[in-house]
């Protein structure tokens, strides 16, 4: 059994890199290929950063066309899948910017250590992203590329055009915002379980 | 939970999350990629007729350029004045003497020892006529002028070759004696009217080269009369000083 699945990633990652050379050659099918493939991942991605899905969408689809136009330079030493990422972040990145959406504020952070409550585990994922949402764009772009992208903070404050200490206190405050968010959820958790 | 542990969490759930996209996203997606490729190839086709048009622009100034050349060369080299100036320079150089003898002699009234002073020199100075304007017709030293117009030209000289004929016939009839001059100016209105005549094109404009050509021609015989001049006078002078030696 472990064989057969070995064998079939390999296939996978064979007919992947089969169908990014022929979508590098501008074959339609092949890209609608990879498409369908990414797409529902894609669309999550930017759905982290854009708040309406449509707009999200919109983001996934301007993508999508600077991934197939540009697949020549990608030099297969990664991911396919990471580099189609990082293409939808900057793209996200860039329509938020467009939109004068982001407001990053310079105030300093303090240092207190932050802990969310147990009830959190139960969070899911829709719930997560209402968190998310709910932060302001700042906060929340910085939060999302470190948190759930896993950049660094001299990546972030690159990618955004700030200074690392910004980036490090929006972090900060988002992180604040979203304790404060759960303990509220908690507290009503418990006069819920009170009541019944 | 500690930080870690609640942000792992949302790592994984956001990164295991999958939204379906609506069903024109790929439409889009691949209109958006047709928009693209016509724009590459729209702009190598530009490029391509913007040669194209660029060689044969410069392809067709360069055979223009060539031709008007080749125009130069006639203006240059017009017939006539190659005849005029034979006839003006060379002719007179070795006849000059001879002819301001003459002249001089019948400017003084006397007569030639053999009696017969006119008779000779009418029909040496035709058939210097004749020569100078066979010269203008011949094909083979003029052959860029007859390329204009050949045959026109060729009527006209014949035309003006009996007209003159019969003017120096006439006055060699009617006049004491036909002079050098006489039939050189004769000769030289006749060179006028030619060029003149081919300054007209068929349908009546102004052939631009031909006059460009007449114009320098002009300038360059009034230069020539000058020389001529200074010439005749300098020889008088001379011949005046070996006379009165003589005497």
């Amino acid at each position: 059994m472990k064989r057969f699945k070995h064998l079939k990633i390999i296939s996978l990652y064979k007919n992947e890199k089969a169908l990014i050379y022929k979508a590098t050659e501008g074959h339609r099918e092949a890209q609608q290929r990879l498409y369908d493939r990414f797409a529902p991942k894609m669309l999550s991605v930017c759905r982290q950063y854009v708040k309406d899905l449509q707009f999200a969408e919109d983001v996934m689809i301007s993508g999508f066309v600077k991934v197939f136009r540009g697949l020549e330079a990608f030099r297969h030493e990664g991911s396919f899948e990471g580099w189609v990422r990082k293409i939808m972040v900057r793209e996200a990145i860039s329509f938020l910017r467009k939109k004068q959406f982001v407001v990053f504020d310079e105030q300093e952070f303090g240092d207190s250590a932050l802990s969310y409550s147990e009830t959190s585990s139960d969070l899911d994922v829709e719930y997560i992203q209402h968190l998310i949402d709910d932060l302001p764009e700042g906060y929340k772009l910085v939060f999302v590329l470190f948190a759930v992208e896993g950049y660094k903070h001299a990546e972030i404050a690159q990618m955004l055009e700030i200074s690392e200490n910004t980036s490090k206190s929006q972090l900060f405050k988002a992180r604040r915002i979203l304790q404060e968010k759960i303990n509220r959820l908690e507290m009503s958790g418990n006069s819920n379980a009170r009541q019944n | 939970m500690t930080l870690h542990n609640f942000e792992k969490q949302i790592k994984e759930k956001l990164r295991q999350r999958e939204i379906r996209p609506s069903e024109d996203a790929w439409h889009q997606i691949s209109s958006g990629l047709e928009k693209g490729k016509p724009r590459r190839m729209n702009y190598l086709r530009y490029g391509i007729a913007a040669g194209f048009i660029g060689m044969l622009i410069i392809s067709v100034l360069y055979f223009k350029a060539e031709d008007g050349s080749e125009k130069e060369v006639q203006i240059v080299n017009s017939p006539p004045e190659k005849s005029v100036s034979n006839r003006a320079d060379h002719v007179p150089e070795e006849e000059f003497i001879a002819n301001t003898n003459k002249e001089h002699d019948l400017k003084n009234g006397e007569a030639r020892d053999d009696g017969k002073p006119t008779k000779e020199r009418p029909q040496h100075l035709v058939n210097s006529v004749k020569q100078a304007v066979d010269k203008e017709s011949n094909p083979e030293v003029f052959s860029t002028k007859v390329k204009v117009s050949q045959r026109p030209l060729d009527q006209l000289i014949g035309y003006k070759v009996t007209e003159i004929i019969a003017q120096v016939n006439l006055l060699e009839k009617d006049a004491a004696a036909l002079t050098d001059a006489e039939v050189d100016s004769l000769l030289r209105r006749a060179q006028r009217d030619i060029l003149t005549a081919d300054l007209l094109k068929v349908d009546g404009s102004v052939d631009a080269a031909a006059l460009l050509g007449e114009v320098e021609d002009e300038l360059d015989q009034s230069f020539r009369d000058q020389i001529f001049e200074k010439l005749k006078t300098g020889f008088e002078k001379v011949r005046t000083a070996v006379a009165d030696r003589n005497n």
